[in-house]
């Protein structure tokens, strides 16, 4: 047992660091089984900066198949238009909201950088995921979420339980997976 | 034996919720007045309990099931007191990550990376029924990730080879035989004597209902295998958690994977898997002491507790093949069902009868299955009788379910197919069936 507590709360500085993404093994992108090549040349270019709304009146909309560094409010701060579908102890969390469209029906993924749980709202009421992956060493991306959407209609996405106070995020059509 | 799935009641009410009893007639064990723990899983976020549950029990289990998911952070996270402390070496943030939602873990696809799921530990035999020492650089499980300013210890890869057979009617199978390579060691090899130990993360449906069942139901002799004693300081207690019950109870469980797993101490286990030799580990602030408070391990504890097993989609149909599970002998450690003590509120031990087709006892499969050391020598091993209640809901509900303790089976068939040693007799027996009672028994263990 260590014997003292960290104090890294205490000075900006260090805040950035305990919200850092934990170290990992090299090779930590490599094990998603899915196709995934277009999320990860998304994930190595420049992000477009935006700040994620506390409400859905006040959520930017992003575009799908572009990359977004996003600020985020605490989550206690944040109204979502629907519970988060995940129930867990959000101390200490960084939450917010956007809005999308998609194209057409289908599948589409939600990749993120950081462990956000992630809902999409549709009329009200949360949308099943149909499937996720993650790679916990990874940051581009961290986690992905499939959603089959309906084409044309507002969508929100919402993030919370995550402590980074900024998230990644893009929205991609699903490709097909590795055969 | 009952050849025929018990059915199970769902309504639970009277004094500890037992309500419309199934009665002797649905196969209950003698003296017991219903087979419970059985509910359709509606909502797979929302996993019921097994019986309604008082305003109290209902507050608890809903905490524990927010701790159970809680993402678990950074030392000194601000705002984040009650679930600092992550690491410094880990598998994983939450519970969650490896059962998601108490469901069985995500096992490997391919060649490959070990999943998130697919812990590997580093035990050394035991001496007797004590307790197996970790290896002495890297402890008790390898951990693949670390908060930063401390390097991950390294990284389980999986390789596959496959292996071909036929039955004796002419079909053929392939099955898929693991090799485990321990990559980017960072201080060195293992230990030679330490076993390489790949455990996916299993269901946690029903463990309150197994952590009920009393020792005499598993130490009292029926068919093959022995019970799993452990020593726990004077005490001798049958182990009966994990997939060679090396755990007592599923609070020893849940502490343990907190500490070994996710680097989070509690009261039970107030140290993490740091060994003496991992000066950067040993060094990291901690996130208080304990990590997780008394009241959020309870809550989580509560949680599991109440889990209910998942019903199948599959109409519990096919009494003639449930027949020949237990003729081929597979029911003898697989036990369709067992006495338990379930306790009211007032403490009085009601006796009920569960479904988990498990004997909670150990057996010797083989040496296929046997865990390997650092130096490729397989050891023999025994291994828990996997509980196979929830089957059907895990084939119909997981995009690619795998079977057995790291998940090398792709399907009931292949599990059979690696079973060995004591269950060798039952296997044969599988394997001289007409393609069509295969087939019709495959089925009817998805109705499970």
């Amino acid at each position: 047992m260590k014997p003292h507590r960290a104090s890294c709360a205490l000075e900006v500085l260090a805040v950035a660091l305990c919200a850092a993404a934990p170290g990992w093994a090299a090779d930590a992108c490599g094990g998603f089984t899915w196709n995934v090549a277009q999320e990860q040349t998304l994930f190595a270019g420049a992000p477009q900066a935006g700040t994620a709304g506390a409400t859905a009146d006040a959520a930017p909309t992003l575009a799908n198949q572009t990359l977004y560094d996003l600020a985020l409010p605490e989550q206690e701060k944040v109204h979502f238009a629907a519970a988060p579908g995940k129930r867990a102890l959000s101390d200490g969390a960084y939450g917010g909201i956007v809005r999308f469209r998609v194209p057409a029906d289908g599948a589409y993924r939600i990749s993120l950088d950081q462990p956000f749980w992630v809902d999409v709202v549709a009329d009200g009421k949360l949308v099943p995921s149909k499937d996720f992956q993650g790679r916990p060493g990874c940051s581009a991306p961290h986690k992905i979420v499939e959603f089959v959407l309906p084409a044309n209609r507002e969508l929100l996405l919402q993030f919370s339980n995550a402590v980074s106070p900024h998230v990644r995020v893009t929205v991609t059509a699903s490709t097909p997976a590795k055969t | 034996m009952p050849a025929l799935r018990p059915r199970c009641t769902r309504a639970i009410g009277s004094a500890i919720g037992l309500a419309a009893a199934a009665s002797a007639t649905l196969g209950a064990p003698a003296g017991t007045d219903a087979v419970i723990g059985r509910a359709p899983f509606v909502d797979h976020r929302n996993p019921p309990s097994y019986r309604v549950l008082s305003e109290s029990e209902r507050a608890g289990a809903d905490l524990g099931h927010a701790v159970f998911n809680t993402q678990w952070v950074l030392a000194g996270t601000p705002r984040a007191e009650r679930r600092d402390g992550l690491g410094p070496l880990f598998n994983a943030a939450s519970c969650d990550e490896c059962h998601n939602e108490g469901a069985h873990g995500r096992g490997p696809i391919g060649d490959g990376p070990a999943p998130l799921a697919l812990v590997i530990q580093l035990d050394r035999p035991a001496v007797g029924e004590g307790e197996p020492a970790g290896d002495p650089t890297y402890g008790h499980v390898l951990s693949p990730l670390a908060v930063p300013g401390v390097q991950p210890e390294g990284q389980g890869i999986i390789h596959f080879d496959a292996v071909k057979g036929h039955y004796p009617d002419g079909a053929r199978w392939e099955l898929r035989a693991p090799r485990y390579e321990i990559a980017g060691l960072r201080r060195g090899p293992l230990a030679p004597t330490t076993l390489i130990r790949p455990r996916l993360a299993p269901a946690l449906f029903g463990i309150g209902l197994l952590d009920a069942v009393p020792s005499e139901e598993i130490s009292k002799s029926v068919g093959t295998g022995r019970p799993a004693w452990r020593r726990r300081g004077t005490s001798r207690l049958i182990g009966r958690f994990g997939w060679q019950a090396v755990t007592v109870s599923v609070r020893e469980q849940t502490t343990r994977a907190f500490a070994r797993e996710m680097g989070i101490t509690s009261t039970d286990v107030p140290v993490d898997d740091c060994t003496a030799v991992e000066a950067d580990c040993l060094a990291q602030p901690n996130g208080g002491t304990p990590e997780v408070s008394p009241e959020l391990l309870e809550a989580v504890l509560a949680f599991q507790k109440w889990l209910a097993v998942p019903e199948s989609a599959v109409p519990a149909t096919g009494a003639k093949s449930g027949s020949l599970f237990t003729q081929l002998g597979c029911a003898g450690c697989h036990r369709p069902l067992l006495n338990a003590i379930l306790t009211d509120a007032n403490g009085r031990g009601i006796p009920v009868g569960i479904a988990p087709y498990t004997d909670l006892r150990v057996h010797d499969l083989g040496p296929k299955l046997a865990d390997r050391d650092a130096t490729g020598r397989a050891l023999a091993s025994r291994w828990r009788t996997a509980p196979l209640w929830g089957l059907g809901y895990r084939i119909h509900n997981e995009h690619f379910p795998t079977f057995l303790h790291d998940g090398r089976a792709r399907s009931t068939e292949e599990a059979i197919l690696w079973h060995d040693g004591e269950a060798l007799a039952a296997r044969r027996a599988f394997e001289q069936l007409p393609a069509r009672q295969r087939q019709a028994l495959l089925a009817w263990l998805e109705t499970l």
